[in-house]
């Protein structure tokens, strides 16, 4: 591997202009942009999980920067382990999805991705189906954000037990359409490859990255003569193709990252998130997730991503926390009374594990800062409670300062405010220029002004 | 079965209870031809469909070799309406997706160059720019590549390529490498796209897209040599060209596999291999004997399916399994011999075909506990086609705690919960058929007792009456008119790529009738389907 430490003037080949790397050294005074005068970059990551919380256990009792931790928000502090993100993230209480909960599980889940309705697909005799309705907010904000990075996104997971028959919505939470549903990648080792290991930038005289190009632009041309004899669905499809394509091809062509204090070398990752003993490596696999997410930031390979940390009706199983009795599924559990115990210890280690990433982000020196400094995160679940399959008064956390867009620490409570407004929020902190959010019933054109600076 | 709170049941209750007249179409009347009564066809909208993983695999494998197809790892399959191929007809693919397409690409190539070059490159290249010897290897394998002859400029551009890259790299093997990349990574050869002639109001699909739409259901690979002929001179433009064909292929290993991996996902056995049990309650349950389960339900289903003279409703009532010592041992039975053995279980064994083997019973089952709801459910939706709304939010869904410390078995606790309307509504389409697999427990044990108590395994199967336990459902499953319409139509829709149409009601309904005629062959049922004018013809979407 060729870890170049000079910035390098441009890319090599021709196309689109690429995003570079930002060395420390080259940052002005205050840290806010490099010598040139490029900012440092936003990012904003999806960081989700399934089946809900237990609200009255979650929602602090005070509202503004005077709160204190609950039971379930507890892990967000732990001196222990060097962790002390209260005064990074904000709790938004007392919002409610506004589209029709037509089903439980696909709404929220849909809603608090994208703000819109989810769109049911007929079963005609098969099982229940749905797909998004619209782009999810990740996807929103990655057409701003990206700026030519090597991964437009990237969409990872944890738990591999997320549903697969019902379709589109439960299965993945990034979508850059109601047909383009984008596929999670689940093994950290694999991850590693994709983002670090096939860099051996080629010898100068090697023509192997120019002739990659060239193939894709005859694959490039054989898509646009397909092209004219589908339909206008399948249109639609071979377009997203042929942007795969073109970002493929102009990933190909970029430089390799250069080197700072964050952005480092890594050691390789072997790990596959195989089930140890019927058991899935959990709390390893987010850990590792988290690394090499906050790597490929801290590198400017990537600006946005959706985490999966479980899934929507997941069939996860958290048997660590019960070594001594039975355990159901975390989704079976939540819909018993008698097992709600349980259910309030898996958002506490679920959050554990929320807490890991941002902590791993606030411990990344950027500029006169720290990653975390500079990213949003929007935390949320696929129900407000997964007992009652409840909609209203929402779990939602936004952590992070995206690059001195948000207020952060504090603890805004609403009454039945649209959950849309959180997200619009988001992308107005990110200065993506986004006045508007979602559609239908979940439709917002207004954010919350406390939690923005 | 008349008191369902829930509109959508009740509707559901009109195909439950009067739709076995008519071979489960829910037509009435003694002396009306029922095909009649069923709405015109229409064919259905023409898609372009993706190669779903196994699929892409086994295309590199024919173009390439095996040593390229191991070395690609194809993007995952998105699942819609409980199939990838309906997945693969609706969804487009994500860029990371296509990224994995040009990694695999280089992969394939060069494994495949490195395995049998001599064989990809035929003819011997005067100098590493040779354009004939370059337009040769491109053509043969472009052909095979895109299951029809290459246009002149499709061949010309990849020629082009060919030789750009050899002469960068003076050495024309690189150069065939970079053509090979630019084949498997063309839509051309990742997509099937179906074309033919538009009389305005229907398209009769044409051979070469027939070919491939044929192998690709039969077998999961493209078209081989006498397919690509058949298509070439016309044969396949007949019902009885295509016919012929179709008996041809379903009798290859290949079918067999493709079989397999359809009922992986129609059944949902592909997560069987590696299902995981509560450590505190069935703490000796490990993932080999989970692997004998899937392996045992899919010797059963494919000596079933594609034994001599089988019925395909056996996989309700065989009493033929495949045993290995472990999992015999599991089930209380003695199979003194190593490795998987073919075992004939007495007539009044209680293990009676795939649906009470070890590998359904433990996935439809919760980690600790018996799920009656879930394995109810799966004879709904998977074996009736009768979708199953999901729980109204606001309930509690946990079974009562018995009063007084009285023992109660799961059943008994779930009876005192079906006592909540709301509950109630949902659960009596599901859990008394699912009571039927109470003599077996979350891992597939027989059990007559649970703790100290009797099991209860009696229900009742809508109109078609009661039963006293598992054998019993399952003979009245085998002979369901609706059960046979069900799996007839699961068939069209991997065929198709998508769910049935009301308009297909007619095409479904004679291959129903003739496999049904003719001693229910799984064999005939893929024939009847690939020869029916819901598979010949298509209707241009817009």
């Amino acid at each position: 591997m060729n870890w170049r430490i000079n910035r390098r003037a441009l890319l090599r080949g021709s196309g689109a202009a690429l995003a570079l790397p930002t060395l420390e050294c080259m940052l002005n005074g205050n840290g806010t942009a490099d010598a040139q005068g490029q900012p440092i970059p936003k990012r904003f990551v999806t960081w989700f999980f399934g089946n809900g919380v237990l609200r009255s256990r979650w929602t602090p009792s005070t509202t503004g920067n005077v709160w204190s931790l609950t039971d379930q928000l507890a892990p967000l502090v732990d001196p222990a382990r060097n962790i002390d993100l209260k005064s990074y993230v904000s709790v938004l209480s007392g919002f409610d999805v506004k589209t029709p909960n037509l089903r439980a599980h696909h709404n929220g889940a849909c809603a608090i991705l994208s703000g819109a309705p989810f769109i049911p697909l007929p079963p005609n005799g098969a099982p229940y189906n749905s797909k998004f309705g619209v782009k999810s907010i990740d996807q929103v904000a990655a057409d701003f954000l990206a700026q030519g990075t090597r991964f437009k996104s990237l969409q990872l997971a944890v738990s591999k037990r997320f549903t697969q028959g019902e379709g589109p919505t439960l299965a993945y939470i990034s979508h850059r359409g109601p047909d383009e549903p984008m596929q999670q990648e689940m093994n950290p080792a694999a991850l590693f490859n994709t983002l670090f290991g096939n860099f051996t930038p080629a010898e100068p005289t090697d023509p192997r990255d120019r002739l990659r190009a060239s193939v894709l632009d005859r694959v490039k041309e054989d898509a646009q003569r397909l092209r004219m004899k589908l339909s206008a669905a399948d249109k639609l499809r071979l377009d997203a193709h042929l942007n795969g394509i073109a970002e493929t091809r102009s990933r190909i062509l970029s430089l390799p990252p250069v080197l700072t204090s964050s952005c480092v070398k890594p050691t390789k990752v072997t790990e596959t998130n195989d089930d140890a003993g019927g058991i899935e490596p959990i709390e390893n696999v987010s850990h590792l997730m988290s690394d090499l997410l906050v790597l490929a930031f801290a590198c400017d390979l990537s600006r946005v991503a959706s985490f999966q940390f479980s899934g929507s009706v997941g069939g996860h199983v958290f048997k660590w926390l019960s070594p001594n009795e039975p355990r159901d599924n975390e989704h079976a559990i939540t819909h018993e009374f008698a097992q709600q115990n349980k259910v309030h210890d898996s958002v506490v280690f679920t959050m554990k594990c929320f807490a890991y990433t941002l902590n791993k982000m606030q411990k990344a020196p950027e500029g006169a800062g720290n990653l975390l400094d500079n990213t949003c995160v929007l935390m949320s679940s696929d129900l407000a409670e997964g007992y009652d399959h409840s909609n209203n008064d929402y779990p939602i956390l936004v952590a992070g300062k995206a690059g001195g867009g948000l207020r952060s620490g504090l603890h805004v409570r609403k009454n039945g405010d649209n959950t849309s407004n959180v997200l619009l929020s988001c992308l107005k902190a990110l200065g993506t220029g986004a006045t508007s959010v979602g559609a239908g019933s979940g439709a917002s054109s207004t954010a919350v002004s406390e939690i923005l600076t | 079965m008349r008191h369902f709170s829930f509109p959508a049941l009740a509707c559901l209750c009109l195909v439950g209870c009067e739709g076995r007249i008519a071979g489960g179409l829910g037509i009435v009347g003694p002396s009306v031809d029922p095909e009649s009564q069923l709405p015109a066809f229409n064919p259905g909208e023409l898609r372009a469909r993706l190669l779903i993983q196994i699929q892409y695999r086994n295309s590199i494998r024919n173009l390439l070799g095996s040593a390229a197809a191991a070395a690609v790892t194809p993007p995952a399959d998105v699942v819609v309406n409980g199939l990838t191929v309906i997945g693969a007809s609706q969804v487009a693919v994500s860029s990371s997706s296509v990224n994995r397409y040009e990694e695999n690409a280089f992969q394939a190539a060069q494994a495949a160059l490195a395995d049998r070059g001599q064989n990809i490159i035929a003819c011997t290249p005067s100098a590493f720019g040779d354009r004939v010897c370059m337009a040769q290897v491109i053509n043969t394998l472009g052909t095979k590549a895109f299951r029809r002859p290459l246009s002149d400029q499709e061949s010309t551009a990849l020629v082009d390529l060919g030789i750009e890259a050899a002469t960068a790299y003076k050495s024309f093997s690189r150069g065939v490498e970079f053509a090979i990349a630019a084949l498997i990574q063309s839509p051309s050869f990742l997509y099937l796209v179906e074309t033919g002639v538009d009389d305005g109001q229907q398209i009769k699909i044409d051979g070469y897209s027939l070919a491939s739409k044929l192998s690709y259901f039969l077998t999961n690979s493209p078209p081989d040599e006498i397919l690509f002929k058949a298509a070439q001179d016309g044969t396949l433009d007949t019902e009885a060209g295509l016919r012929a064909q179709a008996e041809r292929l379903s009798a290859t290993p290949e079918a067999e596999e493709a079989a397999q991996a359809f009922f992986d996902e129609y059944f949902e056995l592909a997560a069987s291999g590696n299902i995981s049990k509560d450590s505190t309650v069935f703490g000796f349950f490990d993932a080999a004997l989970a692997a004998d389960m899937q392996a045992e339900t899919h010797q059963t289903l494919r000596a079933i399916l594609f034994g001599p003279q089988t019925d395909l409703r056996d996989i309700f009532t065989s009493r033929k399994t495949f045993l290995s010592t472990r999992l015999a041992k599991h089930y209380g039975l003695v199979q003194p011999s190593p490795g998987f053995q073919a075992v004939t279980l007495p007539d009044a064994h209680p293990r009676i075909g795939i649906f009470t083997q070890g590998a359904f019973l433990a996935l439809r089952s919760h980690p600790a506990e018996n799920s009656p709801t879930l394995r109810g459910k799966f004879v709904r939706e998977k074996l009736m086609c009768q979708p199953v709304p999901s729980p109204p939010a606001n309930v509690d869904t946990s079974l009562p705690i018995p009063v007084g410390n009285m023992p109660r078995t799961l059943r008994q606790r779930l009876d005192m919960h079906l006592s909540k309307p709301s509950c109630a509504g949902c659960h009596k389409f599901m859990d008394p058929i699912g009571f039927a697999f109470e003599n077996f427990d979350a891992i597939g044990r027989y059990r007559t007792k649970e703790g100290d108590l009797n099991v209860d395994a009696s229900g009742t199967l809508d109109d078609l009456g009661g039963f006293v336990d598992a054998a019993g459902l399952m003979e009245k499953l085998r002979s369901d008119p609706i059960v046979m319409n069900c799996l007839t139509r699961a068939a069209f829709r991997e065929a198709l790529g998508r769910v049935d149409l009301p308009e297909e009601a007619r095409p479904v309904f004679r291959a129903q009738k003739k496999v049904e005629s003719q001693g229910y062959r799984y064999q005939q049922l893929l024939v009847e389907v690939a020869a029916s004018d819901a598979f010949r013809f298509g209707r241009k979407a817009p």
